[in-house]
C-alpha cells in the first residue's frame, strides 16, 4: 500500500510552524521596539494591540450584555415590553420582538373617579 | 379524516350560534347599567355594535398573574382586529372596598394604558356583586373584614346587551381567540364556514 500523507502529520507541522512564527514575531517586535524607542515592550503586548484593533471594546460587550440582561429582567419581573403590561412567564409564550418599557403602577384618576372609587 | 367526520364537523360548526349585534339587541337594558364608568362618571351605556369582553379585577394585584388577563384581552383584540367589534370592560370593586386599600392600584394603571381602551366600571359592592352574578361562574373573594381580596380569573364574552355567550380563562387567549372568532366570524384560523 502506498504511503499516504497523514492529515494529523500535516496539522502537527502546521501547528508548530505557526507557533514558531508567532514566537519569532513577538521577539522581533520586542527587539524592534527596543531599537526604535529604547523601550522594550512586553512579549504579549503586540497581541493586546491586535486585539484592541479587531475586537469590540469591553465596554461595548458589556453594553450588549446589559441590554440583554435588562430584557431578561423585564420578562422575569413582569414588565410587558412595548405595551407597559405586566407579563407572567406562561403568558410570554408566543410573544416575541417586544422591547423593554417602564412599568406603570400609578393610575391617573380624576376627582370624579376618586369619588366613585371611594378614595 | 373520513367523509363522516368531515361532514359532522361541518354540521356542528353550522349549528353554533351566529350572533350579529343588530339581531341580538333587545331593549335598552344591560346588567351593568347600575355601574359607573370611572372615566366619565356616568352610568354604563352599552354600545349596540360591539360585543363585550369582560374581566373582573380588583385595583390591587390580588394574584401574581393578574397581568395575564390584560395580555389576554390585548391578544384577543389584536388577533381578531376587534377594535370596532368588541368592547373591553373591566368590572372592579371600589378601592375603598378592596383589602389592600389605596396601596396598590396597578390594575387601574394597566387598564388605562391598554392599547385598546378598557372601560372600568365600578360602584357599590352590592351593585358589583349583582352585575357579576349575571356572569356564570364569576365571583369575588371577600375576606373576614368584608373587603374584596380576590376575583374570578376568567373573562366573559357577552352580546352587546350583556347576555353571556362564553367564558374562558382570561390569559388563555390561544383557546379563547378561536372560540370568539366562531361567533364574530373574523375567520381567524379559517374556522368559520362563512369564511371558506
Amino acid at each position: 500500500m502506498a504511503e499516504t500523507h497523514s492529515t494529523s502529520k500535516t496539522f502537527f507541522h502546521a501547528a508548530h510552524f505557526m507557533m514558531y512564527a508567532t514566537m519569532f514575531t513577538m521577539i522581533a517586535q520586542n527587539l524592534a521596539s527596543m531599537a526604535v524607542t529604547g523601550v522594550p515592550i512586553g512579549l504579549l503586548d503586540p497581541v493586546g494591540m491586535l486585539a484592541n484593533m479587531h475586537i469590540p471594546s469591553v465596554e461595548g460587550i458589556a453594553a450588549l450584555g446589559e441590554a440583554g440582561g435588562a430584557l431578561m429582567d423585564a420578562a422575569a419581573n413582569g414588565t410587558w415590553v412595548t405595551d407597559s403590561f405586566f407579563i407572567d412567564p406562561h403568558a410570554a409564550i408566543g410573544h416575541a420582538g417586544h422591547g423593554a418599557a417602564a412599568v406603570a403602577t400609578e393610575p391617573v384618576l380624576t376627582d370624579s373617579a376618586r369619588e366613585i372609587l371611594g378614595m | 379524516m373520513n367523509r363522516r367526520v368531515f361532514l359532522s364537523g361541518i354540521s356542528a360548526t353550522a349549528l353554533l350560534p351566529q350572533f350579529t349585534a343588530a339581531q341580538e339587541v333587545q331593549g335598552n337594558s344591560h346588567p351593568f347599567e347600575f355601574l359607573r364608568d370611572i372615566s366619565t362618571g356616568e352610568n354604563f351605556r352599552f354600545d349596540e355594535e360591539r360585543y363585550n369582553l369582560v374581566i373582573v379585577m380588583t385595583a390591587q394585584e390580588s394574584y401574581s398573574d393578574c397581568g395575564g388577563a390584560f395580555i389576554g384581552v390585548h391578544q384577543i383584540m389584536t388577533e381578531l382586529n376587534a377594535r370596532d367589534t368588541i368592547h373591553p370592560i373591566m368590572i372592579m370593586p371600589r378601592v375603598a372596598d378592596q383589602s389592600y386599600g389605596q396601596s396598590d392600584l396597578r390594575n387601574i394603571a394597566r387598564a388605562q394604558r391598554s392599547e385598546y381602551p378598557i372601560t372600568i366600571l365600578s360602584g357599590d359592592l352590592t351593585d358589583i356583586q349583582a352585575a357579576i352574578a349575571t356572569l356564570n361562574g364569576a365571583f369575588l373573594e371577600i375576606d373576614p373584614q368584608g373587603k374584596v381580596s380576590g376575583h374570578t380569573q376568567d373573562a366573559y364574552f357577552l352580546t352587546p346587551s350583556g347576555n353571556q355567550l362564553l367564558s374562558h380563562r382570561a390569559d388563555d387567549y390561544f383557546t379563547f381567540v378561536p372560540l370568539i372568532d366562531r361567533i364574530i366570524g373574523r375567520c381567524y384560523g379559517g374556522l368559520n364556514p362563512s369564511c371558506w
